[in-house]
């Protein structure tokens, strides 16, 4: 690895962050206003009109969802069309594109940890009290990035060759919203359907997010090492495919 | 002599299809239809070795793929048969301030080209002092690239590319552009090059100044090697056969 590598992936995570709230605070706060509509919406939707029985924390455990989610969508998203947005670069200077990646994540990582400090900010409002499992949370933020880094992998290897993938992802996203425990509470999926909704790595590491941060009770290490083995299953094959296909990139973007 | 960069049959072809097939849809409705191709050669098994510290021209006509064999040389672009060797770090100029932000400040594209070109932050940090003087922007360097003149953006470009120090450089007339004084700098950056010894292959329409810097140079027609020696006689060859 050049020793600058770091460096330019800094730069560019940090170039797109500030031109994307326009270099401003009062841009983060603008930005803020959709998702916290959304949040708005789906919390006056199921806690006002339709009540979910026996849920604690309504809010906070819909909120620490949607944040964890949109982390997702948006790094996923962002790191399928990177190579795209970057096609001047990459079409007049070699370096590994790898690095393209890793920096679309990490703009979308700054956000998340802005989010996430909203997330804070509700939780103190509310009647909940810090968990002492509360810092197991980075290690399942661990599990998120890479989980979100190794789909964005394999999108970005066929997204130039594959233009509408970008639309066909969209579909699998909204779909994937509503099969992932957001929303709703875990207790309305069927027990007997409950482990097929939970092969999904991203529902496991949102549950068990809320589990350490909301609710204080830790995950059996069952979990983890599942969601650690199908992370891993995704990355290898994301990594060799993104490799073998990056050397075409320059000229197909 | 060792050769610093070498060629050996190095060819480049690309293929036009004639149903663009660029989305998953069109893939699958043409399935196992026989597909309509056009092969261009745009490269033909070009050859040649570059010594240390030679200054090399490239000339030819427009499409002549003198780009594209930077490209190649460069490592951006796989040949589809042939080998090439470059036995030394090597950088290419084929955009002056490539990756910089319209919306961003002198100060912060001087940071991120920098990152592109490869410098470290420490690097920019020490000179950057240095770079805002050689560009005469100090008192626009904190304003959004946006508000500067096409000459300020150039010459920010530049400040910050000279302090890159790779032993072989590539250069696609980025230099074309700017004015007399502009020119003149770049005049002493070029015999910097030569002074340090650097191995540098220069693409330019310009043939005074092929003529002025460049030890040989090749001529280029239609992704042929038409000839590769003695400046004057490729410019003479060029002017009589091409032009």
């Amino acid at each position: 690895m050049k020793k600058n590598t770091w460096f330019l992936i800094r730069e560019l995570a940090w170039t797109d962050f500030k031109l994307r709230y326009n270099n401003s605070i009062l841009g983060y706060i603008w930005s803020l206003l959709v998702p916290l509509m959304i949040f708005g919406v789906l919390y006056l939707v199921f806690s006002v009109f339709m009540r979910f029985e026996g849920i604690e924390h309504y809010q906070l455990y819909l909120l620490l969802g949607l944040i964890l989610w949109s982390y997702f969508y948006e790094a996923t998203n962002n790191g399928m069309q990177s190579m795209h947005y970057k096609a001047s670069l990459i079409s007049k200077m070699n370096f590994p594109k790898w690095v393209i990646i890793v920096a679309s994540n990490m703009t979308s990582l700054f956000t998340l940890c802005l989010n996430l400090f909203v997330f804070a900010v509700f939780f103190m409002l509310s009647s909940a009290t810090a968990k002492v499992t509360g810092w197991m949370v980075f290690f399942y933020l661990l599990q998120l990035i890479i989980l979100s880094f190794a789909v964005s992998l394999f999108l970005a290897s066929f997204y130039l060759r594959f233009r509408d993938l970008s639309h066909i992802w969209s579909i699998v996203l909204q779909v994937g919203f509503w099969l992932i425990p957001i929303v709703y509470p875990v207790s309305i999926i069927p027990d007997h359907l409950r482990p097929v909704f939970f092969l999904n790595p991203l529902a496991r590491i949102i549950q068990d997010t809320r589990s350490v941060l909301i609710y204080g009770s830790s995950p059996p290490l069952r979990h983890t090492i599942i969601s650690f083995v199908m992370i891993v299953f995704i990355l290898i094959p994301g990594i060799v495919i993104f490799f073998i296909r990056s050397g075409k990139f320059a000229e197909e973007v | 002599m060792e050769p610093v960069i070498e060629l050996r049959k190095v060819s480049k072809k690309f293929i036009l299809p004639h149903l663009r097939e660029y989305t998953l849809k069109n893939s699958i409705l043409n399935f196992g239809k026989s597909r309509s191709y056009e092969k261009y050669d745009a490269l033909k098994e070009i050859s040649f070795a570059v010594n240390r510290g030679e200054f090399i021209g490239i000339i030819g006509k427009n499409g002549s793929a003198k780009s594209l064999l930077l490209k190649i040389i460069a490592g951006i672009y796989k040949p589809t048969k042939g080998e090439v060797l470059v036995k030394e770090k090597l950088l290419a100029f084929l955009e002056l301030g490539l990756g910089s932000s319209a919306e961003l400040s002198g100060r912060d594209n001087i940071y991120l080209y920098g990152a592109v070109l490869g410098l470290r932050k420490s690097e920019i940090k020490r000179k950057f002092g240095e770079i805002v003087a050689f560009s005469e922007l100090e008192k626009f360097i904190d304003q959004k690239l946006k508000n500067y003149s096409s000459g300020m953006q150039v010459r920010l470009a530049f400040a910050v590319a000279i302090q890159v120090d790779a032993p072989v450089l590539l250069i696609d007339e980025v230099l074309a552009v700017g004015d007399a004084g502009f020119q003149a700098k770049c005049a002493e950056i070029f015999k910097g090059f030569k002074e340090k010894g650097k191995t540098v292959i220069y693409v330019s329409h310009n043939l005074e100044s092929i003529e002025r810097w460049c030890d040989r140079t090749m001529l280029l027609h239609e992704g042929n090697l038409l000839a590769f020696g003695n400046t004057p006689e490729v410019i003479q060859e060029y002017v009589n056969r091409i032009l």
